[in-house]
């Protein structure tokens, strides 16, 4: 039985894609009326995300920076694959703030999709390490941009300087993402 | 941060100052940043899958989001693949299942929810759980729960360092322990 709103795994659709060499098929969701994206979820796929920094840190080593930055949760395994490849560590925006992070920078920004303000915490040591470095913004999907729009505001106020923008994908408006490294782009569905 | 007590550890190889903070009133732990700690994440994965690879365990599950990187990399060092319970809902989730524990150390609610593609990876299979600290074993507690509702045989549990009661956590494997300090 389709409950409203939830996938049926049964009769869902999917979308086909490559990425790095990697064959997925991604399910297709309806995430507000008439709208239908395809979902990317990197999450416990380490092929893909093996694959994927493998190929991203060749399109990023050129760059010379000195820090990945991601926001939690669902980036955090391509940051740490990323980071052994290009040997160089990365620092993981929270999406609440805990007790141990000290005197963080924070960030609000509204989702695109859905209205509702996404906040993003630089724990107090990450803070430390990067100001006045080269930084590289890094997420699993670039959409709507709030999430992006989040860390670059970040990152300004921590003093870092952003040299690179990567994602696995890029999705919505190809023309918006042409300055993101990505391995591939995703369309959106409208009917 | 430069006034911040730390505490001493070498985990698999790698020496690390952990910084002590107070987690409530007269309680002093030291607290493990392992998101970003790439050198300490490879290293425990290596010496984790020594110690885990004879479970012949077919998935890892970890939680988000302090296990996350662990998982990744003990997966490529045992080539299985890991599943993350999540602590909100997503839409694309679908028919998830959920757990609700208390939290000790807070007494807040912590619920986490495994996603309908995993449900069906995991349905009546070994699985490892594993997470970066296992202490006062709320989460690990919300973890079996969850296998539990999943139908999957919890053959291992694994973390790089085990804290508090270290008696409580003799059967985890893990590469170190982390004292509390009462205050």
């Amino acid at each position: 039985m389709l409950r409203k709103g939830r996938l049926n795994m049964a009769d869902r659709e999917v979308y086909s894609i490559t990425i790095a060499g990697v064959s997925r098929e991604l399910p297709k969701f309806e995430i507000k009326k008439g709208v239908k994206i395809a979902i990317l979820n990197i999450l416990g796929d380490t092929e893909l995300v093996e694959a994927s920094a493998r190929e991203l840190g060749a399109l990023l080593q050129p760059k010379g920076a000195d820090y990945l930055v991601t926001p939690e949760a669902k980036s955090i395994p391509l940051a740490h694959a990323l980071s052994v490849v290009m040997k160089i560590p990365y620092i993981v925006l929270r999406k609440s703030y805990k007790p141990y992070m000290g005197d963080a920078l924070k960030s609000e920004t509204l989702s695109i999709t859905t209205g509702a303000p996404q906040t993003l915490f630089l724990d107090e040591k990450d803070r430390h390490d990067i100001n006045g470095k080269k930084v590289i913004n890094l997420d699993d999907v670039i959409s709507t941009g709030s999430t992006l729009q989040g860390m670059r505001l970040i990152m300004q106020k921590a003093n870092a300087h952003v040299v690179g923008e990567a994602a696995i994908l890029t999705e919505g408006d190809r023309a918006q993402w042409t300055d993101i490294v990505a391995l591939g782009h995703l369309p959106v569905w409208v009917e | 941060m430069a006034d911040h007590e730390a505490y001493s550890i070498v985990i698999a190889g790698v020496h690390r100052m952990l910084y002590k903070f107070e987690a409530k009133k007269g309680l002093k732990i030291a607290f493990l940043a392992s998101l970003g700690d790439t050198e300490l994440i490879q290293a425990s994965a290596r010496e984790l899958g020594v110690l885990l690879k004879p479970k012949g365990g077919d998935y890892l599950v970890t939680s988000e989001s302090g296990g996350i990187a662990l998982a990744h990399a003990l997966s490529v060092v045992l080539g299985i693949p890991y599943v993350v319970l999540r602590k909100s809902y997503k839409p694309y989730m679908g028919e998830t299942l959920k757990s609700e524990t208390l939290s000790i150390a807070t007494g807040a609610l912590q619920t986490l929810f495994l996603d309908e593609k995993d449900r069906a990876l995991i349905n009546d299979k070994k699985v490892i759980i594993v997470d970066d600290v296992i202490s006062t074993g709320s989460t690990l507690r919300g973890m079996q729960l969850i296998m539990q509702k999943a139908n999957a045989h919890i053959i291992a549990e694994a973390a790089i360092l085990t804290e508090g009661d270290k008696e409580q956590w003799a059967h985890i494997v893990a590469l170190g322990h982390l004292p509390v300090w009462i205050v």
